[in-house]
């Protein structure tokens, strides 16, 4: 009895634990149609053995895997726009994503023309 | 049996009232001029005069605007109101658009023949007004949402791209805390979000697309 309870417990902790990853969106410079291009870069903890990153759509929608397995504090080029995105860990099907999230906007290379 | 009928009709009718829902006829304009941060709204394709016109801000229960505090600052003021009246009401059109009003937020017009007793009531659309900024370095790094999830502006980047992250940002706050508050449509960008023909916009046009798709997606 007190081994499931403290069994209970530590799963508990550890679901609910936040998952300290960062994401950010950069700025890889201007595409042929005078968009900006974005790249993705990360970086999280070694303690997790695999990290995948999720997308969705910032106008709805649901959280979908992009690629696969990445590799631990890289960067990758970004290709879609109005995206939200954030890096999720895994451990032997255990998942849970990271508490920070970016957005990659379509956005202009050169400057509009007023406020 | 007597408690529990009590508390269901607590239930049903002690709870925080929600925003009233309004026909809606036309659409708000930011008119400013480039030296102010702040918007003056006019009501285009109001067709429907009446006797008292209000500008209000949407403000849901708990969500304190921007601030980098916000949802610690929240959880003191839990239940707050939906839509706030901004000034007295007044009584010509034309005078919604002298008082100004800050970015960061939704908006509506409302015209009725009796305000407080919201008699016979047409609303306008919803308008983001956006946050503008002189400099890169007044936009927060981070915008934190109450349950202490962060949302990045991207530091590398020019200003208009960081207001477009900050103010979707922002709009994510704000429809988060709205929770099942029933929304009114929002007022059409130039160029919506199914299109990428951006270049020619300004930077108000930029911050309008993206808050847009946003807004219609999720209420």
């Amino acid at each position: 009895m007190i081994k499931r309870v403290l069994l209970g417990c530590i799963l508990c902790v550890v679901t609910k634990a936040s998952f300290a990853g960062s994401i950010n969106a950069e700025d890889w410079g201007c595409g042929g149609n005078g968009l900006k291009v974005w790249g993705l870069s990360w970086q999280e903890p070694w303690v997790y053995p695999d990290i995948y990153l999720e997308y969705r759509s910032v106008f709805g929608g649901d959280w979908q895997f992009y690629g696969g397995l990445l590799e631990h504090n890289d960067c990758i080029s970004s290709p879609y726009y109005d995206q939200m995105w954030r890096i999720v860990a895994c451990d032997g099907g255990f998942c849970q994503a990271a508490s920070l999230y970016a957005y990659t906007p379509t956005a202009p290379c050169d400057p509009p023309g007023g406020r | 049996m007597i408690r529990i009928i009590g508390l269901l009709w607590l239930m049903l009718f002690a709870y925080p009232s929600v925003a009233k829902e309004f026909r809606v006829v036309g659409t708000p304009v930011c008119v400013t001029n480039d030296q102010s941060q702040r918007c003056g709204l006019q009501w285009e394709n109001m067709s429907e005069p009446r006797r008292a016109y209000v500008i209000e801000r949407f403000r849901p229960g708990g969500y304190l605007g921007n601030s980098v505090f916000g949802p610690v600052a929240a959880e003191l003021d839990s239940v707050g109101e939906t839509w706030t009246a901004l000034t007295e009401p007044l009584k010509s059109l034309d005078s919604l658009a002298e008082n100004t009003v800050d970015g960061g937020y939704l908006y509506r017009l409302l015209a009725c023949h009796n305000y407080e007793k919201r008699e016979r009531c047409v609303a306008s659309r919803v308008h983001w007004v956006p946050l503008l900024f002189d400099s890169t370095d007044d936009i927060p790094s981070v915008v934190y949402d109450r349950s202490l999830e962060g949302y990045a502006v991207a530091r590398d980047t020019p200003i208009w791209v960081q207001e477009i992250q900050y103010n979707v940002y922002l709009l994510i706050q704000t429809l988060d805390y709205a929770g099942g508050v029933s929304l009114p449509p929002m007022s059409r960008p130039l160029v919506g979000p199914e299109s990428n023909d951006i270049l020619d916009l300004t930077r108000s046009q930029l911050v309008h697309r993206a808050v847009f798709g946003v807004y219609e997606g999720k209420r």
